[in-house]
């Protein structure tokens, strides 16, 4: 016997559904709170520092941490706090720019390799087999140092770093789909090919692919970093975090204070990225939750 | 007659595995090379150095080969490789290998004792947490997995090397010169691993302490440690090899900026002086020695897949 569903009607019902959501999707909430918190400040960046982030003060260089500066100044008596709250927009849109183009080329390649048969196929799929066993990270130095450091090499070398993992899932799971009886009926009926990916295809993967994304998100944040840190990402003055980490590794014994403020706010958001990514899997694909 | 046939089938699977590294990592060498060829600029002008005259650009042009057409040039540089030459490094002003070969067992030192702090901390912790599910030691230790695998390596590095090195000075800050000044950047790059490896552990150890055996064995009187040692254990270590096997990428590539960070003398440090100084010769040199690593470790892991579960062996 089915039992019917009781409507939603009054308000404490739905306040409670979604209190209920609430707690069931912890992570999705937190890693959405603490997202958005870097959204605002990589938006208004200028408005909510202090200072600016260039405005330099010799009278107080390598200062430690006041409540005239909060995390202390670098050596040239730029405000700490300001810089790495400035600085959250070129971390923030690196991310998301090379976790875009990485996406659309990975699902495309995805599809080409998973749907289709044939030659295409079979070199795109030994392509990505073959991108899969240079370490991430050496193949997106190599592409930086070929590209010459700055934000278009950074961007080039994440995105295409991270396109052959995200083939590789998105062509699993096409795969499998590919296999679903209602793919069958709509080839039987006459619909071609790739209205069938566009249509039949594309929208039973998005699941795995806006995982996939966040999860990759908060990777993309540590190598980009993690370049910057190397010297072959963003170039000083622009107050990057890993830059910053960069410049103050030199100044470890005197200012210890200046590696704090860029390294929480990395790690930060990569927890942002990384609960975003497991409260998404959590809440769309319950087959595969902890 | 020993046919292949008649080989036994760990050695047949052994042999295709190597021939299809050996394909890969040639597939890996031609992706490289285009690659690099990408370089702007006029590669002789730069290595000619400033103030040098034209004839000079153009004689070191031609020496190097840089006035071929890029299929010879390509040509040449697999055939070099086939032979185990590298190319010339202009900064060396040699054959690169020797200075790379010099630099591999700092490589190999850092990466094995991550590898090894990775055992020696992640499955421990992994077993507590289960043995302790939900409570205090269970939560503490999951709160900490999911913090370390935010933390970039390179910052958990200089947060080590300040206390450590700079505030503490109870261990060395920079290079190779005694087993101690492994233990902070080992620490640093093997973090992302202990974490992953902790939370594997701890799954499995609950997942397998619900099991009938363990009913079993518990029956019979044994202790909960002695069951999680004698039996649990065993059942972890594959899921451990995964995740090393998983991690050979992240394990390469961190060794990469954990050597810049502390000076260690290792190829990863190579490479990006490597960089630095357009030595282009070098870096790809490494890049491809990376890859080959990154095919054996996977290869062990395969082989140790094959040892430890006897299961596998069949198939």
């Amino acid at each position: 016997m089915i039992t019917p569903v009781p409507a939603v009607a009054s308000g404490v019902r739905r306040g409670a559904f979604v209190a209920r959501w609430l707690r069931q999707n912890v992570y999705l909430v937190a890693g959405a709170f603490i997202l958005l918190s870097f959204l605002f400040a990589a938006l208004f960046g200028e408005q909510i520092a202090p200072y600016g982030a260039d405005r330099q003060n010799l009278l107080k260089a390598l200062e430690g941490p006041s409540s005239a500066h909060w995390l202390g100044t670098d050596p040239l008596g730029r405000d700490l706090l300001s810089r790495v709250v400035i600085g959250t927009r070129h971390t923030l849109s690196v991310a998301l720019i090379s976790v875009g183009l990485s996406c659309f080329l990975g699902v495309l390649l995805g599809l080409i390799s998973g749907f289709m048969h044939g030659p295409l196929a079979t070199v795109v799929d030994a392509v990505v087999d073959v991108a899969l066993t240079i370490p991430n990270m050496i193949l997106a130095i190599s592409i930086a140092a070929v590209m010459g450091a700055g934000l278009t090499g950074l961007i080039m070398a994440i995105s295409i770093s991270f396109t052959p993992p995200i083939a590789r899932i998105v062509r699993g799971r096409v795969m499998e789909i590919r296999e679903e009886d209602f793919i069958a009926a709509a080839r039987t009926i006459g619909v071609r090919s790739w209205r069938i990916l566009l249509r039949h295809v594309l929208p039973n993967a998005s699941t795995v692919i806006v995982i996939e994304a966040s999860l990759q998100a908060g990777q993309a944040v540590l190598t980009a970093t993690a370049l910057g840190f190397l010297g072959l990402g963003v170039q000083p003055p622009t107050p990057e975090w890993g830059t910053l980490l960069g410049s103050g590794r030199e100044y470890l014994h005197v200012a210890p204070f200046m590696v704090v403020a860029p390294g929480l706010a990395i790690s930060l958001m990569v927890l942002g990225f990384n609960l975003l990514g497991d409260g998404l899997r959590d809440w769309l694909d319950p087959r595969v939750g902890n | 007659m020993p046919t292949l046939a008649g080989t036994s089938p760990i050695l047949r699977f052994l042999g295709l595995r190597v021939l299809r590294a050996l394909a890969i990592a040639f597939a890996v060498a031609t992706i490289i090379f285009f690659l690099f060829s990408l370089v702007p600029g006029d590669q002789a002008a730069y290595l000619a150095g400033p103030g040098s005259t034209q004839a000079e650009i153009d004689k070191l042009r031609e020496s190097l080969g840089l006035n071929d057409p890029l299929l010879v040039q390509y040509f040449r540089h697999v055939t070099g490789l086939l032979r185990g030459d590298f190319g010339t490094s202009e900064v060396f002003k040699s054959d690169p290998l020797p200075f790379i070969l010099e630099r591999i067992p700092a490589t190999l030192a850092l990466t094995a004792a991550a590898i090894g702090l990775t055992i020696l901390i992640g499955i421990p912790a992994g077993l507590i947490s289960a043995m302790f599910h939900t409570r205090v030691p269970d939560l503490a230790i999951s709160v900490s997995v999911v913090a370390l695998l935010a933390v970039p390596n390179f910052w958990l590095g200089l947060l080590l090397l300040s206390f450590f090195s700079v505030q503490l000075g109870w261990l060395p800050s920079f290079g190779f010169s005694e087993p101690a000044a492994l233990i902070l950047p080992s620490l640093a790059l093997a973090a992302r691993l202990i974490a992953l490896v902790a939370r594997m552990t701890r799954g499995v150890t609950i997942d397998e302490l619900g099991k009938d055996y363990v009913r079993t064995a518990r029956s019979k009187g044994l202790s909960r440690t002695a069951i999680l040692l004698k039996h649990v254990l065993r059942n972890v270590m594959i899921p451990t090899l995964t995740v090393i096997g998983l991690q050979t990428g992240y394990l390469l590539g961190g060794s990469v900026v954990i050597e810049r960070l502390f000076a260690w003398p290792g190829i990863g440090d190579l490479m990006i002086n490597a960089i630095g100084q357009r030595d282009y010769a070098v870096a790809q040199a490494v890049t491809i020695l990376f890859v080959i690593a990154f095919l054996v470790i996977n290869l062990v892991v395969e082989l140790l897949y094959v040892l430890i579960n006897p299961r596998m062996r069949a198939a």
